[in-house]
């Protein structure tokens, strides 16, 4: 008899579906800080069993302000350390810095003492600008090749709301505004972790830093999807403007992203927090199979729709319980298979 | 059907069968399971039947050279000398016709008995199998030698009289050979097919007695359904949790099992898919698949039709709702669901003259009738409206709920005052809180206000337009009376007024206040 050496090679082909082409845009996934690096590695990980098409049609790009990150990734990965050179080598009060904070001295020297500050990574992303757009033009390049024909992507940024790095993403939507305006189109996702009180290493003391972070950063996205408050200046316009090292100042035309998503750990664990938003991701990024395809397609349908208010930009998705229908089932086949088996046997 | 049998004095002959032979749409249906009236005899005239079809054509190329012989005028002496040559080539061609066509039909048995082995499986393994009434088929099907062909050369055709005489003899030979060919042929599928059999009867012998220990009590079939805890499973994705437990999903699945029946068309379906997925690996013979194996892949095939049979109609949650207590559980259920694995995805807030709110998404198997819907608006808290129940266009036995919240109290929006609250906090937070005077307060609170924005460009950037954002949330909530409790000390004007000074100070005070 075959033994279970077969086994799994059966199961797996069962579903006859698995082999199907994935993927119909290709996407840019960037993982922005250190939750958004290890969700996105988790993605990498889930994604590297899909066929050699869909993966071409993938690329990942890793930012931390922790340098640490680093040594989490894969070798071959691109990670962009959102680092300064020691301040003693910078001119204080130029205004890429002082866009962020008053004076470089605010910052602390200590990386670790500088950690959920916003200011600290808008300053280390306003220095590493230049890298942060090479590798995005590269990357874009790379996975959508315009002798192709491909013209369209998505670009997925994944981020923690709660954490300091979160502060880069102004930067890092003027980088991909800046990439808006060559030959590509593209849809910007993002892929936005909210901060929990039971995943908060010190709820006292972090948690509030995070739920501040949190709402100052989802403020900034009201405010550039051109929301108007107050009838006044400064806001109704989906164009920012940064000032980047040296002293370039980038106009971010908007807008900036097409759809936001906010993520909850269904558990106090961060194992489930990264598995859940990877698992999302993966749906989404397939838009040619399964959840993602579906999703996309009542995305679309909702934005012909949608009367042109922001709030269109933002959307709840469902997840796909395969595990609790899948699990069920199975077990009641079983029951099936016993009963059928158990009458005959009396 | 006497003669259909193999005749015992008769000279055979290919175009004699033509007109009693009939083809069927499925050859093999001796095989199948319901095929009750089925026996040997059409086992040998199906198979019969296909392999004599198959030399048709060529039959029909020969017919022809024969016809350009029986001319009584006078007939090319080309046509005459190429006669001989040209029947030998059919025959040629009639032999790959018969071997191709053979082992086409050896593949397509070796299929259908796997399929029906499959089928007999799932109905149940004790009952007697039902190839056994194609046992011993053989006895119809004997290997007779080929008969001799004569050659007839230009001198024996060239006259008129010698073609007379000599065309009818060929022709009969031929066609004689060819009957001969075609029953060989068949016997020889008749062969292979009595080996499959006999691996399948031993198989299925086998496979009985080990089903029935499965099945029994302590069998490994019995005890992975029958613990309720083995209903609660849980999956290895961390962040999907069953929501049915134990006894209760035990008792949905029996509900749902009394519904389902398995058509023929389902059966066919189903053996198909699990023959497909062993990818080569035989069901029975020496070096089939162990009977746990095909437990597993069974259990996965038919657990994708119980799925297709809960339709969206009467689906997953209707069966729940048809049991009295479930009926109460089921907004609990929901509930669960809505504060768990399901409703991982918030909209946290919602802009645009609506106001603030949230959409919640809940997941589940199923939909129906209206007071589902009310037990899960309950079940979620009330004050909810569906905005979409729909199905998923893949999966019928999923729905999507979304409750929308636009405009619901703010109060219901936990994570949104939490986050507000932080924010309002921090002013009042260490030394900021113990400034004697208001100038001390909006000083160090100056000072420090870079640690809350991303951007605090004066001229450039979007820090005033996220203060004026914020400024109005904080109104709302004020107007609302939610706003937050007091924090400034003795001394000081109320927190409220400090923030208005404070907005005043930074240039950004929302116009609306200003006034």
């Amino acid at each position: 008899m075959a033994t279970s050496a077969v086994h799994s090679n059966l199961l797996s082909k069962v579903d006859s579906t698995r082999s199907a082409p994935r993927i119909a845009s290709p996407a840019v996934i960037i993982g922005l800080g250190s939750t958004g690096c290890q969700i996105s590695q988790h993605l990498e990980d889930a994604t590297s069993s899909w066929s050699a098409t869909d993966r071409k049609s993938l690329g990942y790009l890793y930012l931390d302000t922790r340098e640490a990150t680093r040594d989490e990734m894969y070798k071959a990965a691109r990670f962009i350390p959102l680092t300064l050179p020691h301040f003693s080598n910078l001119r204080d009060l130029r205004p890429w810095i002082t866009e962020c904070v008053p004076e470089l001295k605010h910052l602390s020297l200590s990386r670790e003492g500088a950690l959920g500050l916003l200011a600290n990574a808008g300053v280390a992303a306003r220095y590493n600008y230049a890298s942060i757009q090479g590798y995005i033009d590269a990357l874009i390049g790379e996975v959508c090749p315009y002798y192709e024909g491909k013209t369209y992507l998505r670009v997925h940024v994944v981020a923690f709301l709660g954490g300091g790095t979160i502060g880069a993403l102004p930067v890092l939507l003027a980088a991909l505004s800046e990439a808006k305006g060559t030959a590509y189109n593209f849809s910007t996702v993002l892929h936005l972790v909210m901060p929990q009180r039971g995943l908060s290493r010190d709820p006292e003391n972090s948690y509030p830093l995070q739920l501040r972070n949190t709402y100052s950063t989802l403020q900034f996205l009201r405010t550039v999807t051109g929301v108007q408050a107050c009838q006044g200046s400064s806001t109704g316009m989906d164009t920012f403007r940064v000032t980047v090292y040296p002293d370039k100042k980038i106009e971010a035309a908007g807008p900036h992203f097409d759809i936001g998503l906010i993520h909850r750990s269904p558990k106090d664990s961060i194992l489930a927090q990264r598995s859940h938003v990877s698992r999302v991701l993966e749906s989404l990024i397939a838009d040619a199979w399964g959840t993602g395809q579906d999703w996309w397609a009542r995305y679309h349908e909702t934005m012909r729709e949608a009367n042109g208010s922001p709030d269109a930009r933002f959307g709840s998705i469902s997840s796909k319980e395969a595990g609790l229908l899948e699990g069920f089932y199975n077990l009641a086949a079983r029951q099936y298979l016993l009963s059928r088996w158990t009458v005959r046997n009396g | 059907m006497k003669d259909l049998l193999w005749p015992k004095n008769k000279r055979l002959s290919y175009r004699d069968e033509s007109s009693r032979l009939f083809q069927t749409t499925d050859p093999l249906d001796f095989l199948n399971a319901e095929a009750s009236d089925a026996h040997s005899r059409d086992a040998f005239s199906q198979l019969h039947s296909v392999i004599h079809a198959a030399l048709e054509e060529v039959e029909t190329s020969i017919e022809l050279v024969f016809e350009q012989l029986e001319s009584e005028g006078p007939v090319a002496d080309r046509i005459i000398t190429e006669a001989s040559g040209n029947i030998g080539n059919e025959m040629v061609r009639a032999g790959l016709a018969a071997d191709k066509t053979k082992e086409v039909l050896v593949s397509e048995i070796h299929k259908k008995l796997e399929n029906v082995y499959i089928q007999g499986v799932i109905a149940s393994p004790y009952r007697e199998p039902s190839v056994r009434r194609c046992v011993n088929p053989s006895a119809h099907a004997i290997q007779r030698d080929l008969p001799e062909i004569a050659e007839y050369s230009r001198k024996e055709m060239a006259r008129p009289e010698d073609r007379r005489k000599n065309l009818p003899r060929w022709r009969q030979q031929v066609d004689q050979w060819l009957e001969v060919l075609c029953r060989n042929r068949v016997a020889d599928v008749i062969k292979a097919m009595e080996e499959e059999i006999k691996d399948y009867l031993i198989s299925w012998s086998e496979l009985a007695s080990s089903s029935k220990r499965r099945a029994s009590a302590g069998g490994g079939l019995f005890e992975s359904v029958v613990d309720p805890e083995l209903w609660s499973f849980e999956s290895e994705d961390p962040t999907v949790r069953n929501l049915l437990r134990g006894t209760q999903a035990q008792d949905i699945a029996f509900s749902i099992l009394d519904r389902f029946q398995l058509s023929g068309r389902d059966l066919n379906e189903v053996s198909e898919r699990v023959r497909t997925s062993l990818d080569g690996t035989p069901l029975y013979g020496t070096d089939r698949i162990g009977p746990k194996e095909l437990e597993e892949v069974l259990a996965r095939a038919l657990a994708g039709k119980i799925q297709e049979s809960v339709a969206m109609e009467s689906g997953f949650l209707s069966v729940i709702s048809n049991g009295a207590h479930f009926k109460e559980e089921l907004g609990e259920l929901l509930s669960e669901m809505q504060r768990g694995t399901s409703a991982m995805e918030q909209k946290v807030w919602r802009v645009g003259e609506v106001g603030m709110g949230h959409v919640d998404s809940a997941s589940g198997v199923g939909i129906t009738a209206s007071h589902v819907h009310d037990m899960a608006t309950r079940g979620l808290r009330g004050g909810r409206k569906f905005a979409v129940v729909e199905g998923h266009p893949e999966d019928n036995q999923r729905f999507s709920l979304q409750m929308s919240t636009v405009g619901a109290s703010t109060a219901d929006l936990t994570i949104f005052r939490d986050m507000v609250a932080a924010w309002y906090d921090w002013h009042f937070a260490e030394e900021r809180g113990a400034s004697g005077t208001e100038s001390d307060w909006l000083r160090l609170v100056n000072s420090e206000c870079w640690k809350l924005y991303p951007d605090i460009g004066d001229d450039t950037g979007v820090k005033n337009a996220i203060i004026k954002l914020i400024g109005e949330d904080m109104m709302e909530m004020w107007s609302s009376g939610e706003g937050m409790a007091s924090r400034s000390s003795k001394g000081l004007p109320s927190d409220k007024d400090l923030l208005r000074l404070l907005w005043k100070e930074l240039g950004v005070v929302p116009l609306r206040e200003a006034a």
